[in-house]
């Protein structure tokens, strides 16, 4: 009866409200889209993004995955593992990780697939409440790259407390106070890592050491911890309990670890807690590994600490080496098929460099440093490293300094910060011991390049006070990328005329993994094209690729301005190599133009459809 | 409940709609409206609600009374009644502490030592705006201004009407208590016009007000490390804070009443640009000014008793003024500092000593000569303490020992926006009070004004100063 009155109520107020009950609607809609991609602008930039997005996109999957707190990302390299078991390794180590977040982590990444393999890193903190709200706030970021599930609200919920609900939900909500930090690079959501920070699928390292001074002030901070805990707390073994049964739940191999600590050693309550922790996955059947139990014979001392809590680069080299052994003898892992891709430094070097992009062998003492042999290779995507092999490592504090000039492509592709420097650079570093690294009984230091080598014309190596060029690697010197198989998408003879002076005889266009080689051929000379006028190029991506590209440059094609990417100018041919990052090209406009007018194209435009040429 | 919280995000569309589809019933109506008004107040504590249904309870019968008996002398023994309750109620809740301290302080200046002691009160919120409320009610009733209402429920959803409750506008009874007796027609126009004057108002409330507090409260909390130009800009700050607070609040209140069908009363009319005192109190607060106006400058004999009673009856509602906002010593002089710049324009008018504007004297002369005085007093206003008041009187022309422009509590990016959205208040008010910006807004084309309704929201979001704590309350609550 009520429900009678009240809905008849209703209905004869709705007629009045009709208008606004539409407006209402279409400006939720429009806030609802603002709303997306201001949520999208303002997630926090965390290297965990980073490292599902890239397991999410990839073909091949990782078959073994590391989760943890900040202790998992610095101390598992994935590098390691794949140069030693041949696996393909990804890290999913998040800033204070508790164990109910890697909980909603597992069950994210399970959902995907299932690897053969999950080492959950797990220490005291991982289990510990949320005394600050800067811990609640690392959590906060990293499950904002994860789907909304009813399992992350329980977690947020139980974990945090209804009134971190709203912040979980909403990253525009909790970091709008950022707003002057949102710039197009934010934009772009590149990799996020603090500087000098070494980055590979997710395990995030430095070759940092850290003063005395700090380890004093956390000795005396943990020294006043004496007293040793009896027990672990209902409430984690609750929560522990909760993981494993959802880990047994997806029949999933897996196995915990404590990674190595110098706090271990200064804190009580940290030791007994790894104790008890010990204790309950023995009695549970459950493999539980404590580093720090290992620290001394595994001889890593406070040099392989980036601070008392993390293990630097050395540190890790040393733990995955380890523990690669462990899971060696332990478990049954599958070998990936290796491809670019999957290499790494250790991998190269296990390989001799065989398959580098450019290796060299020297013989050079400077300083002290004596250089055996230089290597340039791909890491992964965009990223090369140069690799140095040394004899020794009683050098100290010598300068190396890389030159390289880039070309303008550069500017068009990678953010702005990193092409300040367009034209000439130089980045000089000062060598020190802890820069070399042992692998496989010799000594290695590397060097990132922020570049791929197909933006650099000519990369000079420096080595010393006094500035001596030890080696100048030119770019038809660095051999293409091995793996890539040629595709010929052109290749069209014709007899096109551009203008009254310039006809084109043949178009090639051959695609490589990242980049296109256009061949043109001309009747007559171009030397034209060395006084002030260009072949201008334009290259439309098919539609899939389109909204890629706006996103990217706001434009609907790549220009290029053969001028400054003419590799070879001879014979009446025009080579010009260019990455575009464009997979599958529909058409191409080639037209001749001067330079120094505005819309000053000359003759004829040419459009070739690349798809409908056999 | 908060306008800018989570709660009232929640409430308010649930009311709403509830209230739409029960808005032709009007008994139905009224009890939704108590019903939410109550919610509303209740949420901050319970126990306020049997102070303002007492209140709301008093005022209804002595009403009754006062309409039904004949006898001037009882009439005037019931109106006593009513104001010894509403005045008792708030003399005790708000001034109880101040009046404790003032006597011990008294006894101090004779050489006299007392204990000191206070007692643990706490000030309900919202109670002087709605005392004055019903007060207007009981008094209007014996002015025969005003026939009692016997419906004891648009009576206490007059009284307790969540949109104005706590901080106004102070609304008589004769303006809005007849609103509860009508049923109203869902508007579109003027159910979009309080939603704009809704987000508007938080704008004011969350972008500018909360984010200008943070300087005024790093240096007003700690004025004996600041000095000179540091004092001068927490002072400027602090004046455009609380207009942004106050009448931010206002604009919100108004439009919810609006969005209901409901019509209050104009609270800030731009004062900022008065041209003198006496003009900047026809345009700040203009529902307060208005009700002293009515029950204190005109029952003290107006104007009607002679040059120099008006001067001395000016003042008297400048200082009892200063006394409604807050219970201590710097609200008073606040007050005088009013009063005595009103009682000096009054007398200049009365001997045709008035500068006239001409090119000399430009309006723009006057209008940043008054805001000089207003700021020159909200020093007193905002000084946690007179001893604080002092320190900033002696050092505001120190320009010895400045810090810097980003040192007061506000980052580079937070200090440089703040002068933007100042800058963007004034213009707005300089184009509102000429052209009424919501009609211009109207003229626009529809997909040009569903932009500038995403852009008004997501400045809201983005620049609004919110989350983990930081949710304020209107500086208006505490008066």
């Amino acid at each position: 009866m009520v429900m009678t009155v009240f809905l008849n109520l209703f209905i004869s107020n709705f007629r009045n409200m009709n208008k606004f009950v539409w407006r209402i609607f279409i400006l939720a809609f429009l806030l609802t889209g603002v709303f997306l991609i201001a949520e999208n602008i303002f997630r926090h930039p965390t290297h965990f993004e980073h490292t599902l997005k890239l397991f999410k996109s990839s073909e091949q999957k990782p078959n073994l995955l590391f989760v943890g707190s900040s202790h998992a990302y610095c101390t598992f390299d994935t590098r390691v593992f794949e140069a030693e078991l041949g696996v393909y390794a990804m890290n999913f180590g998040s800033s204070s990780q508790r164990l109910e977040t890697t909980d909603v982590i597992i069950h994210e990444l399970l959902k995907e697939h299932k690897p053969e393999l999950i080492v959950i890193d797990i220490f005291s903190n991982s289990l510990d409440g949320y005394p600050k709200k800067e811990q609640i706030a690392f959590q906060l970021n990293t499950l904002d790259n994860l789907s909304l599930s009813l399992k992350k609200f329980q977690m947020i919920d139980s974990a945090f407390g209804r009134g971190h609900l709203i912040n979980s939900m909403s990253s525009l909500y909790r970091n709008h106070n950022i707003w002057h930090r949102i710039n197009k690079d934010y934009f772009k959501r590149t990799l996020f890592t603090e500087p000098r920070e070494d980055y590979h699928n997710g395990f995030v390292t430095t070759l940092n050491t850290f003063p005395d001074s700090i380890e004093n002030l956390y000795k005396k901070r943990f020294s006043k911890n004496t007293t040793m805990p009896k027990s672990l707390p209902g409430q984690w073994k609750f929560t522990i309990d909760r993981v494993l049964s959802n880990l047994e739940d997806a029949k999933v191999n897996y196995m915990f670890i404590n990674s190595p600590s110098m706090v271990s050693s200064m804190d009580s309550v940290y030791k007994g807690y790894s104790k008890l922790l010990k204790e309950y996955f023995t009695n549970k059947e459950v493999r539980f590994l404590d580093l720090n139990l290992l620290r001394d014979s595994l001889q890593i001392t406070k040099k392989h600490f980036r601070d008392p809590n993390h293990l630097n680069q050395k540190g890790a080299l040393i733990v995955s080496k380890f523990l690669s052994k462990y899971l060696e003898n332990n478990y049954k892992l599958s070998s990936v098929k290796t491809n670019e891709d999957h290499l790494n430094r250790y991998k190269h070097i296990k390989e001799n460099f065989i398959r580098s992009r450019f290796s060299k062998s020297l013989d050079l003492s400077i300083e002290g440093i004596r250089l055996k042999n230089v290597a340039l290779y791909r890491v992964m995507g965009q990223k090369y490293e140069v690799l140095m092999e040394i004899d020794n490592e009683t050098f100290s504090d010598i300068p190396i300094t890389f030159q390289y000039n880039l070309t303008r492509e550069a500017l068009n592709t990678f953010p702005a910060e990193r092409t300040q420097h367009l034209g000439k650079n130089r980045l000089t570093r000062i060598l020190t011991e802890n820069d070399a690294f042992e692998y496989e009984g010799k000594q290695y230091i590397v060097f990132s390049l922020s570049y791929p080598p197909i933006f650099i014309d000519e990369l000079v190596l420096f080595l010393g006070h006094e500035d001596v060029s030890v080696l100048t690697i030119l770019n038809d010197q660095i051999s293409e990328n091995i793996y890539d198989i040629e595709e010929v998408l052109l290749d069209r003879p014709m007899k096109e005329k551009m203008t009254e002076f310039i006809t084109v005889n043949s178009i090639k266009v051959v695609r490589k993994k990242d980049k296109y080689i256009f061949t043109t051929s001309f009747t007559d000379s171009i030397r034209f094209l060395k006084k002030n006028y260009n072949i201008g190029i334009h290259i439309f991506p098919d539609k899939s690729e389109m909204n890629l590209l706006r996103k990217r440059s706001k434009e609907r094609k790549l220009s290029f301005d053969t001028e400054d990417r003419a590799l070879e100018v001879k014979n009446n041919i025009l080579e010009v190599h260019s990455t575009t990052g464009i997979e599958n090209i529909d058409r191409i406009k080639m037209f001749l133009y001067d330079r120094e007018k505005y819309n000053g194209v000359i003759g004829k435009t040419l459009w070739i459809e690349v798809k409908k040429v056999p | 409940m908060l306008f800018n919280s989570l709660d009232f995000a929640i409430f308010f569309p649930i009311f709403f709609i509830l209230y739409w589809i029960v808005a032709k019933k009007l008994t139905i109506r009224n009890v939704l409206i108590l019903a939410g008004s109550y919610l509303f107040y209740g949420w901050w504590d319970w126990r306020f609600l049997f102070l303002i249904i007492f209140s709301s309870l008093v005022d209804f019968t002595i009403g009754q009374k006062i309409f039904n008996t004949t006898s001037k002398k009882v009439k005037k023994r019931y109106l006593l009644v009513s104001l010894l309750v509403n005045l008792g109620l708030l003399a005790y809740f708000k001034y109880t502490n101040f009046f404790i301290d003032s006597f011990i302080n008294s006894f101090r200046l004779f050489g006299a030592e007392l204990d000191s002691f206070s007692l643990n009160i706490i000030l309900p919120v919202g109670i002087s705006f709605y005392t004055f409320q019903t007060l207007s009610y009981t008094i209007d009733i014996y002015r025969d201004r005003l026939k009692p209402t016997k419906n004891w429920l648009a009576f206490f959803s007059f009284v307790a009407f969540f949109p104005q409750l706590v901080a106004g506008p102070i609304e008589r009874a004769s303006h809005l208590l007849p609103q509860f007796f009508k049923t109203y027609k869902f508007n579109y126009d003027q159910v979009k016009s309080g939603l704009l004057l809704m987000a508007f108002g938080l704008f004011k409330k969350m972008v500018i007000a909360d984010r200008l507090a943070i300087l005024v409260n790093e240096v007003y909390n700690s004025p004996t490390e600041y000095s000179g130009m540091a004092l001068i800009i927490a002072t400027v700050f602090f004046a455009f804070q609380i207009y942004c607070d106050f009448s931010g609040y206002s604009d919100i209140a108004i439009g919810i009443a609006r969005t209901l069908g409901f019509d209050l009363m104009k609270n800030f009319d731009a004062p900022y640009f008065a041209s003198s005192i006496t003009d900047f109190w026809r345009r700040w607060h203009i529902s307060l000014s208005t009700w002293f106006r009515d029950y204190v400058y005109i029952p003290l004999g107006g104007s009607r008793k002679g040059e120099y009673r008006v001067y001395l009856n000016l003042f008297i509602v400048f200082v009892v003024s200063g006394l409604w906002h807050g219970a201590a010593i710097t609200f008073i002089i606040w007050g005088a500092i009013h009063g005595i710049i009103i009682v000096a324009e009054k007398a200049m008018a009365n001997h045709n000593m008035v500068i006239k504007r001409d090119r000399f004297f430009p309006a723009a002369l006057f209008t940043l000569f008054t805001f000089g005085i207003v700021c020159f007093a909200w020093i007193f206003f905002r000084a946690n303490s007179f001893g604080d008041s002092s320190y900033i009187m002696k050092n505001l022309f120190d320009f010895d020992n400045f810090k810097g422009w980003y040192d007061l509590g506000l980052p580079k990016h937070e200090f440089l926006l703040s002068i933007i959205v100042i800058l963007l208040l004034l213009i707005f008010d300089a184009i509102h009070r000429k052209y009424n910006g919501l009609k211009q807004l109207n003229k626009l084309h529809f997909i040009l004004r569903q932009g500038i309704y995403v852009i008004i929201v997501f400045s809201i979001i983005i620049f609004g100063i919110y989350g983990d704590d930081s949710v304020s309350e209107f500086i208006y609550f505490q008066f």
